[in-house]
């Protein structure tokens, strides 16, 4: 299983916000779904990665007041933290993707004619 | 109200659920505002609860599934440092990186001669301005990456750089991430501000001028490697309102903690542990206090200091102005008064002495006729109405003479009283009547503070004026054994006996500054 470098384990968070509003637990499941189990985004790096999106205003957060199915109806239930994208986290993701595409283009003059060689 | 326990009750059962339990005991590590505590506490607790569910589905039993939940969430401590570290500027930065620098630091350096460039812009130090040229240089940013024009910038300095990529990573700044600035070239220095207000709130790019190399990174990189400890002496520094030197141990101790409050206030707030920061850290000794912070935050309050400071002095220049002013005027009226005293005291002098003389005539003359009418004894019927005319005469002569005497001696009372009065600043017992000495040993103290240098005749009169003055006596009797100590510069400069000088006379030279003492083993 691969550990996420941060500034992709960043690309990865806000790809998946892009879809729709998540939570925290939510992100890191759709990153292991997503990536066929390959990506790992663990809570030590998932949280602390979540705050510093919201510092720097990436993504924006809403409170809701989630209850177990069989909890007690008076009860109080706990909280889930909801992110959702800002215009500043998409222009963010767009420039993450368009980096990464040059760095794959680049990578592919060098990759393509040595698999062509080989081949 | 009874809802509110009922609330409680429900929400914390009386059996302490272990994810409440493992919460409690994370929260506490966690070195972060407290409601943001309670915030990440609730995001954790909702991760836990979810990811126990979602075991619990997948057929783990109660306590194995809160097991691997909690597994799953690595070091407890390990979380909590990463969770704060979040909350703040990146700080506490990985020492292994940091040595892995240092260690490529030598590599580069090597590269980096190569690409010293002929000439050398100016002589002198090594300070930063000199690594740049003259004319500024501009780095080409339009549709470039941070990578690209970040790379740019080792052209343009003599130094070797080295760029912490993966540090600045962190703050949010992408090697291959488009810098977004759509603007012809830019100076250097522009490039690294738009950069910093980029990550302001985060940390800050900084452009470090190391030992080896000029090194860009985050500024919360090199603030760790520049924390060194100092001293601030505030006893010196003038700042209206604070007593550092203070006259009394409150006072200075107040004035000692105003000033800490406001340099970690002004000064880089956020990095003081007592804000919840960890870089710096202050605390008083005495009068000085003892700081231990990155050069920059050093830098910042010298500044303070030397700012406070120059106010400081300005102020108290202009309070010396003012009071040298006043010191003026007064010593002008004061001269002014001393004349006409002199003059009033020459005037009732002559009186008294032209009445005496009267008097001394018609006495004499008086006497002759006493004589004669004692020779003549029957001519007294002839003489009797003479002499009585005389005797009257006498009478309201003597009257006029004591007149003029006592206005004579009130005028030199005053006199004495007057004329050194305003060559001392500091006289304790000016206001005291001599009668309220103290009966034994007797010390007074005064500071001449009229500018100028003075020498005193000191005969009979002028030494019961300068001692009048400088001691605030109107009579010198009580101080008939004493001595009179100057004190120049701190150190004893003259000694005078005043049985010595009452004699025959002498000379005291003052400069304004000195310290008049005057002390006597008083009366018995």
């Amino acid at each position: 299983m691969l550990a996420l470098k941060q500034d992709h384990s960043e690309l990865v968070v806000l790809a998946v916000l892009a879809e729709a509003p998540s939570y925290g637990y939510a992100i890191s499941k759709a990153v292991a779904a997503r990536s066929g189990g390959h990506f790992k985004l663990g809570p030590s790096n998932l949280y602390p990665l979540l705050t510093r999106l919201e510092k720097q205003g990436l993504v924006t957060t809403d409170w809701e007041e989630v209850k177990a199915d069989d909890a007690d109806p008076d009860a109080g239930g706990r909280k889930r933290k909801w992110y959702r994208l800002s215009p500043k986290g998409q222009k963010r993701l767009a420039q993450h993707i368009e980096a990464l595409r040059r760095a794959q283009s680049i990578l592919n003059a060098f990759v393509a004619p040595a698999s062509e060689a080989t081949a | 109200m009874t809802r509110l326990t009922k609330q409680s009750d429900a929400v914390r059962p009386s059996a302490p659920d272990p994810v409440d339990a493992w919460l409690d005991v994370l929260v506490t590590m966690l070195a972060i505002p407290r409601p943001d505590r309670q915030r990440v506490r609730d995001e954790l607790e909702d991760h836990l609860r979810s990811r126990i569910d979602d075991l619990l589905i997948h057929g783990l039993s109660e306590p194995q599934a809160l097991q691997k939940a909690v597994a799953e969430l690595g070091e407890t401590a390990d979380l909590a440092r990463q969770l704060s570290h979040a909350h703040k500027p990146p700080r506490t930065r990985r020492y292994a990186m940091h040595a892995l620098l240092i260690a490529l630091t030598g590599t580069v350096v090597a590269l980096g001669v190569n690409t010293v460039r002929p000439n050398p812009p100016t002589t002198g130090t090594v300070a930063f301005a000199a690594a740049e040229p003259v004319v500024p240089a501009k780095l080409e940013v339009r549709e470039k990456t941070i990578g690209e024009v970040l790379d740019s910038y080792r052209s343009h300095t003599d130094r070797p750089v080295v760029i912490h990529w993966s540090a600045l990573a962190d703050i949010g700044l992408h090697r291959e991430e488009p810098i977004g600035i759509d603007s012809g070239p830019l100076a250097v220095s522009v490039v690294f501000e738009i950069l910093a207000e980029r990550t302001r709130g985060i940390d800050a790019i900084e452009r470090f001028e190391g030992s080896e190399a000029i090194e860009v990174g985050p500024r919360s990189l090199f603030d760790r490697r520049t924390i060194s400890r100092r001293n601030y002496e505030l006893s010196g520094v003038k700042i209206p309102g604070l007593d550092f030197e203070g006259a009394s141990w409150q006072r200075a101790e107040t004035a000692v903690s105003s000033m800490m409050y406001a340099i970690r206030n002004h000064v880089s707030r956020d990095d003081w542990t007592d804000h919840g920061g960890d870089l710096a850290t202050m605390s008083p000794v005495g009068t000085s206090i003892v700081v231990s912070a990155p050069e920059r935050m050093h830098d910042a309050i010298e500044a303070m200091l030397a700012d406070l400071h120059e106010q400081g002095l300005a102020a108290e220049a202009a309070r010396d102005q003012a009071e040298s002013d006043r010191r003026r005027a007064e010593l002008r009226v004061h001269d002014e008064l001393i004349d006409r005293l002199k003059d009033e005291y020459a005037r009732a002098s002559t009186a008294y002495l032209e009445a005496m003389s009267d008097l001394t005539r018609l006495r004499r003359e008086r006497s002759e006729l006493t004589v004669q009418l004692a020779q003549q004894a029957k001519d007294e019927d002839d003489l009797g109405p003479h002499l009585d005319r005389i005797d009257a005469e006498i009478r309201s002569l003597e009257l006029q003479a004591e007149e003029h005497g006592a206005r004579m001696r009130y005028l030199r009372s005053r006199l004495i009283g007057s004329e050194y009065e305003h060559l001392f600043s500091e006289m304790p017992s000016s206001h005291q009547p001599p009668v309220a000495l103290p009966p034994q040993a007797m010390r007074l103290e005064g500071a001449v503070r009229r500018p100028g240098d003075f020498e005193i005749p000191v005969d009979g009169i002028n030494l019961r004026r300068f001692i009048a003055a400088a001691g605030g006596l109107a009579d010198s009797r009580s101080i008939q054994n004493g001595r009179i100590h100057i004190q120049r510069d701190g150190t004893l400069f003259a000694t005078v006996k005043v049985e010595d000088l009452s004699g025959e006379g002498g000379l005291i030279e003052l400069r304004a500054g000195d310290r008049v003492v005057v002390s006597a083993p008083g009366q018995n």
